[in-house]
């Protein structure tokens, strides 16, 4: 067993890097300080559950990772991580990890030397060089789809090559295109810093990107360098089936939906922050910056002081804590939730 | 036995329940508090108990998120000194 020592070692490094996380640059300074007293050796790597790019540091020990934490010192996530960032180290150790080649012989897999792996697959290839493709991940590093584009168009005189990004930035850079002008997200994580104000349509960022949501969090409560104001949140469509038409008002001034649009909301932490908004847009190719939000104001929450009454027969928490599902809210009754957002 | 240190964040009126609440599970302690956060110190038996308890924090009411800060699963049982 590990002695007392070295556990209470462990847990003052792991304290003090909390403790630093919560301050500010010079702090978090402190908290890359923290890790070199636990006898690890720490390297540098990027976090490749999600397309955020979190810094992640790496504890190796007798070449073994045995820690993680957030990079301090990384702009992005500035030394936090999320609980995909909790299995970064140790998901290298899972026991249904492929670690050698296997070859399918008489319907029965077989380990067998990369050797064989690699003759096996050259002769498939060379057979017909023409018919051979490569799918690969949005997740590749840029040295790696080179190495492949190369490959496939220098060596084999071919060109299939496809990634998975291509499913999701298809349909994404139409999107973009229209509302923003360019085929990529036009803001930045600073955006996050500074905003005064997001909307977000369908996307509950809490629990599928929490270190930008703590990010955001940090800004709404007023830590800006530009503004003294603190920042509103407007959530849209991520959770509330069917909420009162009055809060948010959507409208389209140059093209009319087929089918009545998907229902809107507002919401926010505090039932003191401003809630009523109302958005146009225009869609025209030919100038796709119209898009513009008015209407933004401070005034007091406009919904009614009791739940609306609702089609569906569990209520919703309208609250962006992404816990605060309807089943806990059913189990506490209509009128509260989890989280207090309801009350 | 892994050992994980955690910020909690928390709706502002509630951060003193939150501590209650996180201090009632095994293998937490909560050695600071600020304005709308905790920070957590959790130690388990094994990795999957460290995530479940995890999970039992972000259940807790009044809690908004959670951010993993520092984690070590050493081999714990492996001697290393």
């Amino acid at each position: 067993m590990m002695d007392a020592t070295r556990r209470d070692f462990i847990k003052r490094s792991a304290l003090l890097a909390a403790s630093a996380a919560l301050g500010g640059a010079s702090a978090r300074s402190a908290q890359a300080q923290a890790a070199l007293p636990d006898g690890l050796s720490w390297h540098k790597a990027p976090c490749r559950f999600c397309g955020t790019g979190c810094g992640v540091m790496v504890g190796v020990l007798d070449g073994r990772v045995v820690a993680v934490q957030g990079d301090p010192e990384n702009p992005v996530n500035k030394g936090l991580l999320c609980a995909k960032g909790y299995h970064a180290g140790g998901i290298l150790y899972g026991k249904d990890r492929l670690e050698h080649p296997m070859i399918r012989r008489n319907g029965k897999l077989e380990r067998a030397s990369w050797n064989d792996a690699i003759d096996l697959v050259a002769d498939k290839i060379m057979a017909d060089p023409s018919r051979f493709a490569i799918y690969g991940s949005g997740q590749w590093t840029i040295a790696e789809g080179y190495v492949c584009l190369k490959f496939l168009k220098g060596g084999l005189s071919n060109n299939h090559l496809e990634p998975n990004a291509r499913l999701c930035m298809a349909s994404a850079v139409v999107g973009l295109i229209t509302t923003f002008g360019v085929d990529e997200p036009a803001g930045c994580y600073e955006d996050l810093d500074e905003c005064d104000t997001v909307i977000t349509w369908g996307n509950n960022w809490a629990e599928m990107h929490p270190v930008l949501f703590s990010r955001f969090m940090d800004r709404k409560k007023g830590e800006s360098k530009f503004s003294a104001h603190k920042s509103t949140y407007i959530d849209m469509a991520t959770r509330t089936p069917d909420p009162p038409s009055s809060r948010t008002t959507i409208s389209n001034s140059s093209r009319k939906p087929t089918s009545p649009l998907p229902t809107a909301s507002a919401s926010s932490l505090s039932s003191a922050e401003p809630m009523t908004a109302s958005l146009s847009r225009s869609t025209s190719r030919s100038n796709p910056m119209t898009a513009r939000i008015s209407g933004l104001t401070n005034s007091p929450p406009s919904w009614p002081t009791t739940p609306p009454k609702r089609s569906r027969s569990f209520p919703v928490c309208r609250s962006i804590s992404s816990r605060c599902s309807p089943t806990f809210s059913e189990t506490r009754g209509a009128r509260s939730c989890r989280c207090g957002a309801w009350a | 036995m892994p050992i994980s240190s955690l910020i909690v964040r928390t709706r502002p009126e509630r951060v003193q329940q939150v501590v209650k609440r996180v201090l009632e599970l095994d293998g937490t302690a909560a050695p600071e508090t600020r304005e709308d956060c905790v920070v957590v110190l959790t130690e388990t038996a094994d990795r999957r108990a460290d995530k479940e308890l995890w999970d039992s924090i972000e259940a807790i009411d009044g809690v908004t998120g959670l951010d993993l800060i520092y984690h070590n699963f050493e081999d714990l049982d492996g001697a290393k000194q």
